[in-house]
């Protein structure tokens, strides 16, 4: 028994050096934003800054239009987000649970969304998006990220709906349920977590998504949080730590989601695991 | 039963939107992604068709094949060292009995953080004067060494912190198929005096089995197009010794402006990328079969 | 069934449909935006007609003319950034039928979003280049309009003599410019001092500050390649010493010339500097702005850039505000070169998008932002002119401005930066061998026979 607590104890030292490392990106990232150049590129890399510039998230705010940009990247990720949710969970469904012929060659063909490199993808998705007239507008960057985000989804609804039990739609067939009472009523309801699970994916990809968002919109009005960073990278001179402030300031949101997901991440993957 | 799940007008509609928008946004682009591949063109001025010519190229070119080996070996290094660790990070962590949340919640961390931010960090670890690491090496009386700028040392490098960063992801997966089986069959094998390792290899692997697939499914495509933290941090030098098809497929279109030759390069990763799931699925299911 | 056929028709024709439109546009882009410029100005010619015969300002009140300018002046410390925001305003109160539209990007990804857009026929009506070989493939496509008929004689006339070169191609004016940049030497004159060594002004002399500078605990130079440009910048200035511009300019145009025992003593000259120890060890994985950031934090006590450096060496908050000095990289003895020969002098640039529905009144907002740009971009120390500045109060320049200003009166001949003046692949090769010559990877024999396989600068 006691040979049990001393082994306890070193590995939860052990997780504990391992949890520190993994918080460390957090702590170095917030002492980054309150830094000037000579410090950042001075040495101080990892110290406490020698004057606190709260400063810098003040320009930070000011000059990545933080606040316009920040609401822009919300409208883009939540409408991403709910794309992806509905439409893949009903693909996924037809996929997995239904009869037909052609599912797996379906299948495949949204996973290839999976393979694409992003960068070759670029001059192509830009002439499709201007053939569909929809370059500069909200829909230039939500309908490709919810196309690229639909892949895995699939990929992790499929499996969550193989771990749900069958007697489950068979009961509601029985009490005279159609196929969509059966999805919206009875399935939809059951993948909560998977929804978590997916949601969070979905919102790391779109949040911190850059290249498209820089390409596809050519206005101010529509651009989002990343490029307004980007955008105080100078030509002259660059303030890191002011593009530090601002990374910090994108950061917490994904943060606080992921808390507050997480949870259900978790549980999530815990009953979809099962199957794979 | 049967009938309700074969109702066609309802696969239409469950699968139509999905199908329309990856047709629209994932499939053509790659077509003409792969018509792009067939030219010799600058992206900018006239185009003339060759055929498979930048095919035929592209296996002569010893930099490209060179950039290839880089990424196999990246996927190697995912394969066998980084999903290891994580599995023995998930096996650890579901025995811990307190603080298991927390551990689980603070090592996805990273995976959260934009690439960008783990990119600047990496660079002030490595930075040869006053980077993290040779200060520490310092301080233990080493000497230090510019680790991202000696072609020895810079691939290696260059490949740790996307291994370390998405750790925590797969040890997510794992830990939640870890936390799926019932307690009853560790509970049983404890009964019959397996300890802890005994456990761990004979109950919780072989049923974790369908999710390794996953995780060696996304790891393994998630290898072979790695791109954003080594172009932070080496742009694939010194002397290409880090470069990776992706990173070079980048420098021949936008910065030598062989868009046709670059888009040859595309099209091998997809493939490369869809060959080797075939290759994972026909092995898992393999191994089911025996 | 039948539905299924239908399906895939659909998307077949629809593939067919954008290849077809992609085909086309990749074929004949030469073409298109030729045909088009045509029928515009087909189109302008009635309308010209009709503006001569109506008041003028009847003509402006009746069509609202939206502008469309792309750039990659971005950040706040990017003096541009404010005078093109501030023309938007200003020139809309000037023609209130004009409204500008600007978005800037910031550089990297502007090249890349710029390609993009040309390439799929969604570019701007103004847009921002890059002087040299990143614009010529433009010009070349046919994408950009040649302005010489638009041009207000009297704007031209402010323009420094020679400086619209950079913007001609085949005796057409594509472009005004705006302002311009000189590569020189920047010695932290504390660190100097500090360690006994004088400002070089002689190849030896330079040798002799590194031994100083070194036995002083100083790092001589500070050196990012890990983006291969700034060594690029030694090995352009070093071979304009020893060939002379002339030279050069020579093997621009026959490159075969590069094999030549003064491109030999370049690449040997650059190694001395190597094996001297006056770059900082981990140079190779230093990128252009640790080197910059790592200049202003004190980490080495020369630099080789151009002046867009200055903002940084003189912020408030760098080590070496008002200590740096700026002089020009030092003679080599017996060489073909000397001082009065500079790396630099061209200008970048905003161009005219040849599918543009109102050339006139594009060129009319070119000449407007290419003369403030160069005026006062000029005054608020964003580069050096290119426009008469005779009139301009200057009383704001930092005394490095004014260093450089002084330089650039000096100077007799300017050769750009290599990398704008040999083709995109092979300005990539050339830096990729700099870099092999600095690591000693290979000798500069091999260094010079290599370069003498580049193809000739379209330039020279």
């Amino acid at each position: 028994m006691k040979k049990s607590i001393i082994s306890d104890a070193i590995i939860n030292i052990f997780l504990m050096i391992f949890a520190v490392i993994q918080i460390f990106p957090l702590y170095w990232l917030f002492t980054f934003a309150l830094k000037d150049n000579n410090e950042i590129f001075g040495g101080n890399v990892a110290g406490l800054p020698q004057h606190w510039r709260w400063i810098n998230f003040k320009i930070a705010f000011i000059e990545a239009n933080v606040f316009r940009y920040f609401l822009n990247s919300l409208l883009v990720t939540a409408i991403t987000i709910l794309g992806v949710l509905v439409i893949s969970a009903t693909a996924a469904y037809a996929l997995e649970r239904m009869i037909w012929k052609a599912r797996e060659a379906f299948l495949k063909t949204i996973l290839l969304g999976l393979m694409v490199p992003i960068h070759a993808a670029l001059l192509p998705l830009f002439l499709v998006l201007s053939r569909l007239h929809i370059l500069n507008s909200y829909a230039a960057l939500i309908i490709p990220y919810i196309a690229f985000g639909i892949p895995m989804a699939v990929y992790l609804f499929t499996s969550f709906f193989a771990s749900i039990p069958r007697e489950m739609e068979e009961a509601a067939a029985i009490d005279g349920a159609g196929i969509y009472k059966i999805f919206f009523v009875v399935i939809f309801p059951l993948i909560k977590p998977a929804l978590a699970t997916v949601s969070i994916f979905t919102f790391i990809s779109t949040w911190n998504e850059l290249m498209f968002a820089v390409t596809f919109v050519n206005k101010a009005q529509y651009k989002t949080l990343t490029v307004g960073i980007m955008s105080m990278v100078g030509a002259y001179t660059t303030k890191w730590g002011e593009i530090g402030a601002g990374l910090m300031i994108a950061t917490i949101p994904t943060i606080i989601i992921y808390l507050l997901l997480s949870k259900q991440v978790q549980d999530s993957l815990v009953a979809g695991a099962v199957k794979g | 039963m049967n009938k309700i799940l074969s109702n066609k007008k309802a696969i239409t509609v469950f699968m139509a939107p999905a199908m329309l928008i990856i047709v629209v946004i994932v499939l053509v682009p790659i077509v003409i992604s792969l018509y792009y591949s067939l030219l010799k063109w600058d992206g900018i001025g006239k185009a003339t068709f060759i055929g498979i010519e930048n095919y035929i190229n592209l296996f002569g070119d010893e930099r490209f094949i060179a950039s290839v080996k880089n990424s196999l070996l990246y996927v190697v290094l995912s394969l066998f060292i980084q999903l290891p660790l994580s599995l023995l990070l998930a096996i650890v962590v579901s025995n811990t009995k307190k603080l298991e949340k927390f551990y689980v919640t603070v090592f996805f961390i990273p995976v959260i953080i934009s690439s960008v931010v783990i990119g600047q960090l990496w660079q002030k670890v490595y930075n040869g004067d006053y980077g993290l690491l040779n200060v520490l090496l310092r301080s233990l009386g080493y000497s230090g060494h510019d680790w991202l700028g000696d072609e020895k040392t810079a691939l290696m490098c260059s490949f740790i912190p996307n291994l370390w960063q998405y750790i925590g992801y797969h040890m997510l997966i794992m830990y939640a198929g870890i936390k799926s089986i019932s307690t009853d069959i560790s509970e049983a094998a404890k009964i019959d005096g397996a300890n802890r390792f005994q456990t761990a290899m004979r109950i919780t692997i072989p049923i974790l089995k369908p999710i390794i697939q996953v995780c060696v499914t996304f790891s393994l495509i998630g290898a072979l197009k790695i791109f954003d933290l080594i172009f932070v941090l080496t742009g694939g030098g010194p002397f290409q010794s880090t470069e990776v098809p992706t990173i070079y497929m980048y420098k021949t279109t936008f910065d030598q402006m062989h868009y046709g030759y670059g888009s040859a390069i595309s099209t091998f990763v997809i493939i490369e990328c869809f060959l080797f799931t075939a290759i994972l699925r026909f092995i898992f299911k393999n191994r089911e079969d025996a | 069934m039948k539905k299924r056929i239908l399906s895939v028709l659909l998307c077949t024709t629809m593939v067919a449909s954008m290849l077809a439109g992609c085909g086309s546009a990749a074929e004949a882009p030469a073409a298109a935006p030729a045909a088009e410029a045509k029928e515009e100005a087909k189109e302008e010619a009635p309308a010209a007609e009709t503006k001569e015969e109506a008041p003028a300002a009847e003509a402006s009140e009746e069509e609202q003319i939206t502008i469309t300018i792309w750039h990659q002046s971005v950040a706040d410390t990017d003096p541009v950034k404010k005078i093109i925001e501030a023309s938007v305003d200003e020139y809309h109160e000037l023609h209130p039928n004009i409204t500008i539209e600007q978005d800037g990007v910031e550089g990297e990804q502007y090249k890349t979003k710029i390609k993009t857009a040309f390439a799929a026929g969604e570019a701007p009506d103004l847009s921002y280049m890059w002087a040299g070989s990143f614009v010529k493939p433009f010009v070349d496509a046919g994408y950009l309009l040649p302005i010489d008929d638009y041009m207000n004689p009297d704007v031209k006339a402010k323009v420094l003599p020679g400086m619209l070169a950079g913007s001609t191609f085949d005796g057409k004016v594509y472009s005004y410019p705006t302002i311009t940049f000189l590569a020189d030497l920047y010695c932290n004159k504390e660190q100097f001092d500090a360690a006994g060594a004088k400002i070089p002004e002689t190849w030896d002399e330079l040798l002799d500050a590194i031994d100083k500078l070194k036995a002083a605990g100083y790092n001589p130079i500070m050196m990012g390649e890990k983006d291969l440009w700034p060594g690029m910048y030694w090995m352009d200035i070093i071979s304009q010493r020893c060939a002379g511009n002339a030279g050069v300019e020579a093997a621009f145009g026959d490159p075969t010339k590069f094999n030549s025992p003064e491109f030999v003593e370049a690449a040997t000259r650059l190694q001395e500097l190597v094996q001297a120890g006056g770059f900082n060890e981990n140079y190779l994985s230093t990128s252009y702005t640790e080197m910059v950031e790592g200049f202003c934090a004190g980490q080495g006590a020369m630099l080789y850039q151009a002046n867009w450096v200055h903002p940084a060496i003189m912020d408030d908050a760098a080590a070496t505000k008002g200590k740096v000095v700026c002089v020009p990289f030092p003679e080599i003895p017996g060489t073909k070169g000397n001082k009065s020969e500079f790396s630099g002098g061209s200008s970048d640039g905003y161009y005219v998008n040849a599918a543009t529905e109102h050339p006139k009144e594009v060129v009319e907002y070119l000449e407007y932002l290419s003369e403030k740009i160069g005026t006062l971009g000029f005054q608020m120390g964003a580069g050096l002119a290119c426009w008469d500045t005779s009139s301009t109060d200057l009383s704001a320049l930092t005394s490095l401005d004014q260093e450089s200003a002084a330089l650039m009166e000096q100077g007799t001949s300017y050769i750009g930066w290599w990398d704008n003046v040999l083709s995109a692949e092979d300005s990539d090769t050339y830096k990729q061998l700099v870099a092999e010559v600095m690591a000693m990877k290979i000798t500069p024999e091999e260094y010079a026979e290599k370069m003498s396989k580049l193809s000739p600068s379209e330039f020279y």
